[in-house]
């Protein structure tokens, strides 16, 4: 212990404490199939009433299911993680930092809303699922390099790959619906077996 | 290098200050996991932490389950920004 810390380096360690042990990315991996199935079903459904009410709660159910996310995968730290690496309380976002999140948030709906509200005319759906799976390649990609987590990379490539395959398929908007699905059970795939690796790694001590 | 403060100067404190300045709070065992350090070694370390008053220690409880939750107070938080100041002054006027 005579050499000096590297405070860049270990400011970054409670981020990377979150994704030490794979809950994340499963949360992470059940909410796109969440989502890519219900907005599916919703393509799948008779037009009329049950599908105008059904496309109108469903945007809010999927908002309040990523909350519930966050939640479970809190609770499941607290069983799974804490007992086993040790207790993080991780600070809460500041005002500042809550503003540019929603800032960017209502940026990006209102951006998404222009997009899909012109692209029957110019025919976006065939590049929506390209589109998607470029965009959630690169957030991997760089989310790899600045939590210097290797696995991501491979979903880089898995996004990236479903992407162009589903893009190629030229059916529609359920070429996204897809898209999300897929890479939803890879990333649950990858989240289970690190979750296994993890508790490989720490099984649990006696701490009395 | 006068100015320094002794008390975070040390790399196995100075580790235990910042890995607590990036987070709310936290136990023994995530600093034990985090700093590679010995328990007996982290407590001592700890111990000379707290009585500096850089860190503050709450006996609390998860449900049913005992928890020490180790928080850096606003006098630490101080003294870490400050140091990290006079190495930032230090590392520039060197180069």
């Amino acid at each position: 212990m005579t050499d000096v810390p590297d405070l860049n380096d270990i400011a970054r360690r409670p981020t990377r404490y979150w994704n030490a042990d794979g809950l994340s990315e499963l949360m992470m991996g059940l909410l796109w199939i969440l989502w890519g199935g219900a907005w599916q079903l919703g393509q799948a459904l008779p037009r009329g009433q049950t599908w105008r009410v059904y496309t109108m709660l469903t945007p809010a159910l999927l908002a309040l299911s990523a909350v519930a996310a966050t939640w479970a995968t809190k609770k499941l730290k607290a069983r799974i993680t804490f007992p086993r690496t040790g207790y993080v309380e991780w600070k809460e976002p500041t005002g500042g930092q809550r503003l540019a999140a929603a800032g960017i948030a209502l940026l990006s709906a209102s951006a998404l809303a222009a997009v899909i509200a012109k692209s029957r005319a110019a025919g976006f759906e065939r590049v929506a699922a390209p589109s998607m799976g470029v965009l959630l390649s690169l957030s991997f990609l760089v989310a790899s390099l600045r939590q210097r987590a290797p696995h991501w990379l491979a979903l880089a490539g898995v996004a990236l790959a479903l992407g162009l395959a589903f893009g190629a398929l030229t059916i529609g908007w359920d070429a996204a619906y897809w898209l999300l699905m897929a890479l939803g059970a890879a990333t649950v795939l990858v989240g289970g077996l690190r979750i296994k690796w993890f508790l490989d790694r720490h099984p649990l001590e006696d701490r009395g | 290098m006068t100015d320094l403060d002794r008390v975070i100067h040390e790399p196995a404190r100075l580790l235990l200050v910042a890995l607590l300045a990036g987070v709310a709070g936290a136990d023994f065992l995530w600093l034990q996991h985090e700093s590679g350090l010995t328990k007996g070694n982290l407590s001592s370390h700890l111990a000379r932490l707290e009585e500096a008053g850089y860190v503050e220690v709450e006996k609390t409880f998860k449900g049913k389950i005992p928890l020490t939750v180790l928080r850096l107070t606003r006098a630490g938080k101080g003294a870490f920004d400050r140091y990290k100041k006079q190495m930032k002054g230090l590392l520039a006027r060197s180069s």
